[in-house]
């Protein structure tokens, strides 16, 4: 299992050496800079602050300065929060996104799983259509719908939540069920459908077969098989949930990364796209391990493999 | 079974809700903390990098400059820094400094001004408002690097509390300008402990603020909140009645409008369109629509044909219904625009030339040789992604094929391409808006002269060139300004930029919140705003 | 229990025949596909027949609820179009002097004039309401679904083709050629897709390329999640008994993932594809709300439920009408998925 993790964490450095390289180019493609701004800047000021931020050396120059800066974590000031560097902004908002991510995540499992187990134990019943439509519901509705209607239930109506802003626990409630309640939805759909695939395995027939409770047939033996779609299906949902929230993070004010990964490729802010960009690429190759390690774990034939 | 559940579940609810608790603004009035709803994210609190509304509002509640923002009219100067001041010509302004501390316990200095005013015009701090310094004698020229030794620029510390400035040419509202926080005094001291003069990412805003106005800054969480309290060692801090201010940076205009619901906010810094007409029909007192110094306009390329005839560019003109996009559009009681300078500035009197006439839009389009808009080419009316804008786009380009027969195709841009197609003028038609930075009508009228870098229409007339450049040597003031009204005439006989509305600053605020007047430039001298 | 005859009266069945047959039983399955069908057809044909156009706009007729009546106002009697249409709310503030009863007349058809205003019922009708420009509602939802649709249906299409066969032969040949090419989906994952998006839109100027290109866009990235799935799907399946018994009988590697394999992984991907197609509808609205989706005046169901969404406290009409129809035609979507998927399962069809 070790070795396994080395080995992925090696495999992780060209992959982030191409990502960077291919972001790199694609935002110097870019229409639109960093400076371009609703009043026109005089030329000479354009130039000095071009100077300031080295956007003048050759691009060779610029990239392998820019690589080494983001090998040796020292940032070069950023152009749109003059003052601080990419490196202030991760350490400052990650720890949000992470927190609310995985309260989310929290939510999604608690609501989408047993769901989607029970509709597929009763297949075809009420207690499979009543809650799969709800989950339907769920994905058609976006977050920027969720949201606001949460917020106009429980903050202005019931007054019980703060409708924005994340200074106390309770501010957690409402973007963590918002982002949850969506992936709920998915786990609900995946896990039926997972299930339904193992529950006509040979080996749940068999355990049938020997007379075990439908109970112990669904929750211990099937459910290894059946969640496996989920499992795949979280890596890129984790990472998704951790940077990939910024409707959320904007209807209800959390000061998350996700929102300044959008803002970052908006402003042109160079450093902080490349910065944030790696993060989330450093973070998806971590879900991803993750995601593989417990299909592993699930399926013990993939082990000697 | 089910039904007891049902009850517990019930009570507990009902335990949970504390219908007859106090609101956090009810709180906060007793802690004397006014809570604002504040747009978005400042990028910098330092005044002369500063380059929004947003992050302008705070340095305002921090910094104090010469002149403080008058309580009551914009036009009208009051004692800040400097608690008197006198002019030769107008063009010769003295400043008397009154005795006043930094939050640091060093006193403001002439020589503070002197720095700060260096520091704004250094070529590599690169700041975008340092042009707001240029009325300055040799502001310009050391800004562009023409000249190097900063004693040759019109400001002079006289003495420790005395400063001089020298303009260029006679400015009669030059305290007005003044007002504008790329004239604000930073402490020379903290910003050279923390990087050079002209380092643009000199960090003192986040390491120590120091500041001399009468809040000063307790807490920034990007994102999050600013909170400022009340500075003890401000000169004038027994009338400040407020203990603290809380700046809520908050994006979705939506979810401001629900935390003002909810009695999360004094001030809402917006309202969603569509609510202001529901506010309106109840009646709600907290409610504000206040005139705003700015004008919303489309540019149009002067240089692409059939737009470089300026019949077509009237009869463009002439099919736009104003009323019915304030009406029906925009619905915040905006104010339809038939001039470019926006109404307020007082002895201001421009013509108002454009107008809804869809028959003379007719004629106009039929003499430049497009009958019912046969042969028109199609042309991209560009604005920046937002559904206002586009709500209004999609208005006028059905107002042009229904009166005028002609097709326009609407884009939206992402923000910085837009911008900069713009500025390349590699557009037909765009979207445009302009804030004034001060109570005067060249604020504006600038934007149109022909070397200006904000002319996106790229329009140039000698004669409106020579009329505004001869209003800014003219002494006599109504003489000043008829002399601009004349200029702005001449350039909407020319239309290279059709207006459409006047700004209004829609809010709301609490009724428990005092002494917050309407201000058509949205800077608030926050000393006077108290609770009931 | 049967006897020789019987087996020689059923004739073979493909087992694709089977399939279609047992959907046929499925009445939930059926009732998908025909209200799907019913939906696109309705899409496309609308404006064969339907009286509105989707970008006329009456401005002083914005935002009225479904059925609203409208009043056309006649600046002179002899006129013989109406000068303006205005809505009820309009007339009372405005024009009326005894509202409830004048209008009431009005809707009973009668010709009444106010201080020489002429006012008379207006023939139009919106049966859903009008969006805030005053266009009709339900031109916008047909028109909104021609795009919505196209964009699911070929942005899924695209990644269902990529992602399977991806998919399936990473996770069938396994080892290192299983380790390349899952890296290259982590790098692809990894890329910004704003960016990437916002170059191809700006590369690419034009209206008539941009939905084409959101469709290429959205396909190129959401056939990773598909890959992935299915990749985890062979890795599972691929030590189990039967193919591995295939294997050991000398079954060529490509005839075990055709024959074998994907029959097998058809439920999940059935089942994930019908999650993808909301998901894409939904990424282009996001990719709209930052202004590189469908351009205006043109709509989809998702900007038009994001539109909604904003004016949901006024006017919630706009996210409910909308909102509506999409939900209706995912559950469709959703209940024809899982018939195909039961109806495609290969086991359960040996019960």
């Amino acid at each position: 299992m070790l070795r396994f993790i080395l080995i992925r964490l090696g495999q992780a450095i060209p992959i982030l050496l191409a990502i960077y390289t291919i972001t790199f180019f694609m935002v110097r493609a870019a229409p639109g800079g960093p400076f371009s701004q609703e009043r026109k800047v005089a030329p000479h000021i354009l130039e000095q602050q071009m100077e300031y931020y080295g956007f003048k050396d050759p691009l060779p120059v610029q990239f392998f300065r820019t690589l080494w800066q983001h090998i040796t974590f020292e940032f070069p000031p950023l152009t749109s929060y003059p003052g601080l560097t990419s490196k202030d902004i991760i350490v400052d908002t990650f720890p949000v996104s992470l927190e609310l991510g995985l309260l989310a995540m929290i939510v999604a499992l608690a609501i989408g799983l047993p769901i989607g187990i029970l509709a597929a134990a009763k297949k075809n019943s009420i207690l499979d259509y009543a809650p799969m439509s709800l989950a339907m519901v769920g994905i058609c509705l976006p977050t920027f719908v969720i949201g606001p209607l949460l917020a106009l239930v429980f903050g202005v109506w019931l007054g019980w939540l703060n409708i924005s802003g994340w200074f106390s626990f309770s501010d957690r409630i409402l973007p963590a069920s918002t982002l949850g309640l969506f992936y709920a939805a998915y786990i609900a759909r995946l896990t039926r459908g997972g299930m339904l695939e193992t529950l006509n395995m040979d080996y749940i027939r068999s355990a049938r077969a020997k007379g075990a409770p439908e109970f112990k047939v669904v929750i211990v033996h099937a459910l290894r098989g059946g969640i496996m779609p989920v499992v795949s299906f979280f890596g890129p949902a984790l990472a998704g949930l951790i940077s990939g929230s910024f409707v959320v993070e904007t209807i209800f004010q959390v000061p998350g990364l996700g929102r300044h990964f959008i803002q970052a490729a908006l402003s042109r802010d160079h450093s902080l796209i490349l910065s944030t960009v790696l993060f989330y690429a450093a973070l998806i190759i971590v879900a991803n391990m993750i995601v593989d390690i417990v299909q592993i774990l699930l399926n013990p034939k993939l082990r000697y493999q | 079974m089910t039904n007891r559940l049902f009850c517990s579940a019930l009570i507990v609810i009902l335990c949970f809700n504390p219908f007859s608790s106090a609101t956090p603004t009810d709180d906060a009035i007793e802690e004397g903390i006014l809570l604002l709803g504040n747009g978005s994210e400042p990028h910098s609190l330092d005044p002369h990098i500063n380059s929004s509304m947003n992050g302008h509002h705070v340095i305002v509640s921090l910094i104090e400059g010469l002149i403080a923002p008058h309580p009551t009219d914009d036009s009208l100067p009051h004692p800040g820094m400097a608690y008197k001041w006198e002019h030769e010509n107008n063009k010769v302004w003295t400043f008397h400094l009154r005795d006043a501390k930094w939050t640091n316990g060093d006193p403001v200095t002439a020589h503070d001004f002197v720095y700060s005013f260096k520091r704004i015009l250094s070529p590599r701090l690169g700041s975008q408002y340092s042009e707001m310094l240029y009325s300055m004698k040799n502001a310009k020229e050391y800004n562009e690097g023409e000249i190097t030794d900063f004693s040759q620029v019109g400001a002079k510390a006289l003495d420790k509390l005395t400063l001089r400035v020298t303009l260029k040419e006679p400015v009669p509202y030059f305290y007005n300008i003044i007002k504008h926080n790329s004239w604000f005094p930073v402490h020379p001291e903290t910003v050279e402990k923390y990087g050079v003069i002209d380092d643009p990412a000199n960090n003192w805003i986040r390491e120590e603020y120091v500041s001399n106005g009468p809040f000063k800054l307790k807490n920034w969480q990007m994102n999050q909140i600013i909170e400022v309290e009340k500075n003890p060692s401000y000169w004038n801090a027994d009338q400040v009645k407020l203990n603290g201010i809380k700046f809520y940076p908050i994006v979705s205009e939506n979810t401001e409008d629900q935390m003002f619901n909810s009695g999360a906010l004094h001030y809402s810094y917006t309202i969603p369109t569509d609510m202001i007409p529901v506010y309106q029909e109840r009646n709600d007192p907290t409610l504000k629509i206040e005139p705003f110094l700015g004008v919303y306009y489309y540019s149009l390329n002067t240089k692409v044909p059939p737009l470089n005839n300026p019949k077509v560019r009237h009869a463009l003109s002439y099919a736009v219904n104003r009323n019915t996009i304030v009406r029906r559009i925009t619905k915040g009681g905006q104010l339809p625009a038939g001039n470019f300078t926006p109404p307020g500035i007082s002895g201001y009197e421009p013509e108002s030339i454009a107008s809804f006439n869809p028959k003379r839009a007719r004629e106009l389009i039929t003499e430049a040789g497009f009958p019912n808009g046969e042969g028109f080419p199609k042309l991209t009316l560009l604005f920046n992604t937002l559904e206002s804008h586009k709500a209004i786009a999609e208005a006028i380009q059905q107002m042009w094929k229904s009166i005028l027969g002609i097709d326009v195709e609407i884009r939206n841009q992402e923000w910085k391409v837009f911008v900069n197609t713009r500025h390349e003028g590699n557009f037909e038609i765009a979207r445009n808006g302009w804030i004034g930075d001060y109570m005067y009508p060249d604020t504006f009228l600038r934007i149109l002269q022909s070397d200006s870098g904000q002319n996106d229409a790229q329009y140039s007339n000698p004669e409106y060139d020579r009329l505004i450049a001869e209003s800014f040597s003219e002494s006599d003031t109504q003489r000043r300004l008829d002399l601009l009204a004349e200029a702005e005439a001449i350039m909407l006989n020319d239309m290279p930029i059709i207006p459409i509305y006047h700004y209004v600053r829609t809010y709301r605020i609490d009724p428990r919140v005092m002494g917050w007047n309407p201000t058509p430039l949205d800077v608030r001298n926050f000393t006077n705003v108290y609770f009931e | 229990m049967s006897s020789r005859k019987d087996i020689e009266l059923i004739p073979a069945r493909s087992p694709w025949r089977d399939a279609w047959l047992k959907l046929g039983k499925n009445r939930l399955a059926m009732f998908g596909l025909g209200f799907f069908a019913t939906m696109v057809v309705l899409c496309y044909a609308c404006p064969l027949f339907y009286p509105h156009s989707p970008t006329s706009q009456t401005l002083s007729l914005g935002a009225t609820p479904p059925l609203s009546m409208g009043i056309e106002l006649r600046y002179d009697a002899e006129s013989e179009e109406a000068d303006e249409v205005i809505t009820v709310k309009e007339f009372a503030d405005v024009y009326a002097s005894n509202a409830e009863e004048e209008a009431l007349r009005i809707r009973n058809g009668e010709v009444i004039d106010v201080d020489g205003l002429i006012f008379s019922k207006s023939s139009r009708i919106h049966i859903l309401g009008t969006d805030g420009h005053g266009r009709d509602l339900l031109a916008r939802i047909f028109q909104g679904g021609r795009i919505s649709l196209g964009v699911g249906f070929i942005a899924t299409f695209v990644s269902l083709l990529i992602g399977v066969f991806y998919g399936a032969v990473s996770g069938y040949l396994g080892g290192k050629t299983d380790a390349i090419m899952m890296r290259l989906v982590d790098v692809l994952y990894a890329l910004p897709f704003l960016i990437f998006v916002i170059l191809l839109m700006v590369v690419f100027e034009g209206s008539d390329h941009q939905l084409f290109l959101i469709f290429l866009a959205i396909g190129a990235v959401e056939w990773l999640t598909m890959a992935r799935i299915v990749r985890g799907q062979v890795v599972n399946l691929k030590n189990q008994d039967f193919v591995e018994a295939a294997r050991a009988t000398g079954v060529r590697t490509f005839t075990i993932i055709l024959r074998h394999l994907a029959p097998n992984i058809l439920g999940p991907v059935i089942v994930y594809s019908t999650l993808l197609v909301p998901a894409v509808m939904l990424l282009e609205s996001t990719l709209s709300f930052l202004g590189l989706g469908v351009q205006p005046p043109n709509a989809s169901w998702g900007t038009l439920i994001k539109e909604g969404a904003e004016k949901m406290m006024v006017y919630p009409w706009l996210l409910f009408v909308p909102a509506t129809f999409f939900s209706l035609t995912l559950f469709a979507m959703n209940f024809l998925g899982d018939g195909l998927r039961d109806a495609l399962d290969v086991k359960s069809s040996k019960d």
